[in-house]
């Protein structure tokens, strides 16, 4: 599958993400400085760190949804503001799981930003849902409504949404957070199967050992970037302590460094 | 009597089956907008924008005595911007939306008594603003009514994916690029226009539960939006469509009437 993006105007090489410089201010304290990296089509990148390192500003950045006091980003060689092919997804609770829909109705929102104002969404659009649907193994539960979906259903749902919007770059904050370890698994293979189809993902996470086995890339962030390559390269003694200070434990063991973290359950905002 | 007669002995009254006519529509209108501002857990600002409605029909009543134009006009215009007032303030203020609310809420309605008492003999008319007056509706009051929920329904089901997209999910509508800004406002806009509409039927005091019980109803009982939307709008009428029978045969305040048969429907379909 080709990770085309109808409705705007991408320039044909460019590649998928280029940050330079980031530098975002919250509440008038920097939450995210001096952050440049450059992303090619199908890569996927990790984003790690402590709670409230700049993981989510970073992605809402990326996203276009705050604005950086200083630096650039730049989509497929545009700026993040015009986008229907860049799909952000949130931490699960964001929305009302309650809200009276099934599996396909939420698929189908992924379609409302294609048909445009006053148009119904045409059998196209349904036969789009259906497809992204089966991609990420829900189809079967298509006419399910979405408050019966266990957690790892939820986050693959988001998922299906965003392939039926047709997004070729997919910000997702925190997937794994509350799911056991099968569901993990799921969205961490669904992943690397996306990115086989050109998929380019960037993926907050707090799970340094699922990064370590799972992605080529990891971005090691505490408000600045400490590092940054494929996981057993980044992940060094010093910048694990920088990062994480005396939150984390290293332990020398045999067959190398053995990282006991402290932190667990983030809630991380905004 | 036949059940034949049951329905006919009303409707020979051409002021009943105007009364019936207003009450269908407003109730319709409300259960559209309603099932959106109970989804977003906003009809505590329904409840407030119904009463903050009221200075604005106290002022029409005052300066243009016996003009029912006047009075719509005025209560419209109010009820505008007291909607787009508490949308300001809740996005401005350091206040939870909900203290502002109440605190626009409780100075118009202070302001709209005000201005009602200083008439001699108000107590009547209160109780009509308060309460409804719908079985006074006349031809023109109907047009007014049955002109504004049309209108309303049509800009919600114009707008309905969008408005369901943002309701659900606000900030994956705002990824999208949709005018999320312009959607709250457009809801907040389209719940003063129903709440003029129900202002006739019910009052001010009971205009949150056409607001709230026929959508509380349908999304008991649909699964999904549109589902849930069609049988609020379908209880909303029958609840209108009934109530003034009750009131007819009963003797009951018609707006109390149509409120108590949608919170009877509410009640089975909670019951089931």
């Amino acid at each position: 599958m080709s990770a085309r993006c109808p409705g705007t105007a991408h320039l044909p090489e460019a590649p998928a993400l280029v940050v330079r410089d980031l530098r975002v201010l919250r509440h008038g304290r920097p939450a995210l400085e001096g952050v440049s990296f450059t992303l090619a089509r199908g890569e996927r990148l990790a984003v790690v760190g402590p709670n409230g390192a700049g993981k989510t500003t970073l992605l809402l950045a990326l996203a276009g949804l705050v604005r950086p006091q200083a630096g650039e980003v730049r989509v497929f060689g545009a700026p993040p503001g015009r986008h229907l092919c860049l799909a952000y997804l949130p931490q699960r609770p964001a929305v009302e799981w309650n809200f009276p829909a099934t599996v396909l109705d939420v698929a189908l929102m992924g379609r409302v930003g294609h048909a445009g104002l006053f148009r119904r969404l045409t059998a196209r659009d349904r036969a789009k849902a259906w497809e992204a649907l089966e991609r990420v193994g829900l189809a079967a539960l298509a006419h399910r409504p979405i408050r019966e979906l266990s957690g790892g259903e939820q986050q693959r749902l988001f998922l299906a949404r965003a392939l039926a919007q047709e997004a070729a770059l997919l910000l997702l904050d925190e997937p794994l957070t509350g799911l056991d370890a099968p569901a993990q698994e799921g969205i961490l293979a669904l992943l690397a199967e996306l990115a086989r189809g050109g998929i380019t993902a960037v993926v907050a996470l707090h799970e340094l050992d699922l990064v370590a086995q799972h992605f080529p890339l990891a971005l090691l962030l505490r408000v600045r970037p400490l590092a940054w390559g494929p996981p057993a390269r980044a992940f060094t003694p010093e910048a694990l302590r920088a990062a994480y200070g005396t939150a984390l434990h290293l332990l020398p063991v045999p067959e190398g460094t053995l990282a006991l973290g402290e932190a667990c359950c983030p809630k991380e905002q905004g | 009597m036949s059940p034949l007669d049951f329905f006919r002995i009303p409707l020979q009254h051409a002021f009943f089956v105007r009364a019936v006519l207003a009450a269908v529509c407003a109730a319709a209108a409300c259960a559209t907008v309603g099932t959106f501002l109970v989804l977003r857990g906003m009809t505590f600002f329904g409840d407030a924008l119904a009463h903050a409605v009221l200075p604005g029909v106290a002022l029409g009543y005052l300066l243009h005595r016996g003009s029912r134009a006047a009075v719509f006009g005025w209560a419209l215009g109010t009820a505008v911007l007291a909607s787009l007032g508490i949308g300001w303030v809740g996005r401005r203020g350091r206040l939870k939306e909900d203290t502002a609310i109440g605190i626009v809420f409780v100075g118009l309605f202070a302001l709209g008594i005000g201005l009602i008492s200083t008439v001699r003999g108000y107590a009547v008319d209160l109780v009509h603003f308060l309460f409804g007056n719908v079985l006074a509706v006349t031809p023109f009051d109907l047009y007014w009514v049955a002109g504004l929920s049309a209108g309303v329904i049509l800009v919600v089901l114009g707008f309905y994916k969008e408005l369901a997209l943002a309701t659900f999910d606000p900030l994956f509508a705002r990824t999208l690029r949709l005018p999320t800004e312009f959607l709250r406002y457009l809801l907040l806009v389209l719940a003063a226009v129903t709440v003029v509409t129900a202002l006739r039927v019910v009052g001010v005091a009971l205009a949150l539960a056409m607001l709230v019980v026929p959508p509380a109803t349908g999304l008991l009982l649909g699964r999904r939006l549109p589902v849930a939307l069609a049988l609020a709008l379908l209880f909303a009428v029958l609840s209108g469509f009934f109530g003034l029978f009750l009131s007819y045969y009963a003797g009951m305040a018609p707006g109390a009437a149509v409120v108590l048969v949608a919170t009877a429907f509410f009640l089975l379909a909670l019951l089931r």
